[in-house]
């Protein structure tokens, strides 16, 4: 412990939060507890903060600036169809184009509606949309492949995570995908699946916990 | 201490300024019932919030920020987490936030030990930075005032309190119309609604007789704060009194109770 540390903490002792009633409040609170929460992340990702403020900066939403936007979210929309696309025979290169339809669509829906221009409406927007073409190539997929006596086989990603992954429900699926591969912060994951932070949190420790056990980590 | 903070901020000198010895706490105390001992507490008061100051300070040097902010950060965190968990389950928090004029609506009927630790956890997450910004840097806090610093970072968690519960009430109400229209929402659902061990011993303290005949509502918190296991030192400082007004409250419950009883028997 340095020397500056150790003056805080008798500072600490010695101020309002020292009283023997704080005090003890104070240790109802696991220090883990609290440290998690001072390393909740920044309430939003580097592209969703540039995208926001081109728009804002843009006097109108032409081709132009939708278009900047769209190339500043691409990524994470790429991203999010990568994990979510059940490839079967699909080569990757097709994933991706399922990635430019929803850019294109998305691209589109910013030059019509310019309430568009905030962080959540911008991120809960572009999911809807990527997750209903990524759930309709999903139905087109398994309906093509067929098992022997002819009925639908679901098709099982490649790779023992990604089987893992398809494996929890709907709600801690979209949460690890968002977090974890797509790389948005638990805010921001709130925003575009309409939860609190703070479930959304609970919620990826449990899918974790259930990945760790999947994968006998 | 002394020197110059970055940014060329000079640190509030406590020895150099005149002190208001009577604290006014940022809570209403008009409520609180006669007790002796309230007049020891203006002294206590005073050194705490000179050291508080001296702790701003040190903090400023630092400029917010390092690991003397992260390590104060974090008892800021251990200690509003507690208050609001402790608010939220006795219902103080809707008190409070009708004093600041920001009340969100009523206590739902219904809520569980996940919920309040979520709600908990939002609030602090943002009060945190607000009482860094407004407060410290922004000199907010004031320690001639009156508040110290923990019921000043309290009043902010009370301003964070209201939007933090609306998103939870919109999610309740999500997580209702989902178990409408699918039943494998259960899984998810049950975790949320559950039965926990606090809210059956609310129950059943709100359904006993004398808990009804108790008149005030600090009487009816520090009796729901101790069945859970609050200590008398936890109770006065979540209800901004003396241990000793504690005491008073619960010992005069106690003997209502005990000659309603006699009466009716």
């Amino acid at each position: 412990m340095t020397e500056n540390h150790t003056r805080i903490d008798e500072l600490i002792e010695r101020s309002s939060l020292g009283t023997p009633g704080a005090r003890r409040l104070r240790h109802r609170t696991p220090p883990a507890v609290a440290q998690d929460l001072l390393d909740e992340p920044s309430t939003m990702t580097a592209e969703t903060r540039e995208a926001v403020a081109l728009l804002n900066a843009a006097v109108d939403h032409d081709q132009e600036t939708a278009h900047q936007v769209v190339a500043l979210i691409r990524p994470l929309v790429l991203r999010y169809c990568r994990a979510r696309v059940q490839r079967g025979d699909l080569a990757i290169e097709q994933t991706d184009e399922i990635a430019d339809a929803v850019c294109a669509e998305f691209e589109q829906n910013l030059i019509t509606d310019p309430d568009l221009a905030d962080e959540p409406k911008i991120l809960s927007h572009a999911y809807r949309i990527a997750n209903r073409h990524v759930t309709a190539a999903n139905e087109r997929t398994e309906a093509e492949v067929r098992d022997e006596s002819g009925h639908p086989l679901r098709v099982k990603y490649s790779g023992a995570l990604a089987a893992a992954v398809d494996q929890l429900d709907d709600v801690k699926r979209e949460i690890i995908v968002l977090r974890v591969v797509v790389g948005l912060s638990a805010t921001e994951t709130a925003d575009v699946l309409g939860l609190r932070p703070a479930t959304v949190r609970v919620l990826q420790h449990a899918a974790l916990r259930t990945l760790r056990r999947t994968l006998d980590m | 201490m002394g020197g110059v903070v970055p940014g060329g901020e000079t640190p509030l000198d406590a020895a150099h300024e005149p002190a208001t010895t009577t604290p006014v706490s940022a809570l209403d105390l008009s409520s609180v019932e006669a007790d002796d001992e309230e007049a020891e507490r203006p002294a206590e008061s005073l050194e705490r919030r000179q050291a508080d100051l001296e702790l701003r300070n040190d903090l400023a040097l630092a400029g917010f920020d390092g690991p003397e902010w992260r390590r104060f950060a974090e008892e800021l965190a251990r200690y509003g987490r507690a208050v609001m968990k402790a608010w939220c389950y006795s219902g103080e928090i809707f008190n409070q936030c009708r004093k600041k004029n920001c009340y969100p609506g009523p206590s739902p009927e219904h809520w569980t030990d996940d919920d309040r630790d979520g709600l908990a956890d939002d609030v602090v997450t943002a009060a945190i930075i607000a009482f860094r910004d407004r407060a410290l840097i922004g000199r907010g806090w004031d320690w001639r005032a009156g508040a110290s610093l923990k019921t000043y970072f309290i009043g902010a968690c009370v301003y964070q309190f209201p939007n933090a519960f609306r998103r939870w009430r919109t999610e309740d109400q999500t997580w209702n119309q989902l178990r409408r229209l699918d039943p494998s929402a259960d899984e998810l659902l049950h975790q949320r609604h559950r039965d926990d061990t606090e809210d059956l011993a609310l129950i059943h303290l709100e359904s006993s007789t004398a808990f009804d005949a108790i008149p005030d509502d600090r009487t009816k918190i520090a009796m729901l704060l101790h069945s859970q296991g609050y200590t008398y030192p936890e109770i006065a400082d979540l209800l901004d009194t003396s241990v000793k007004a504690v005491d008073g409250l619960l010992i005069r419950h106690r003997k209502r109770a005990a000659s309603t009883s006699w009466r009716t028997s």
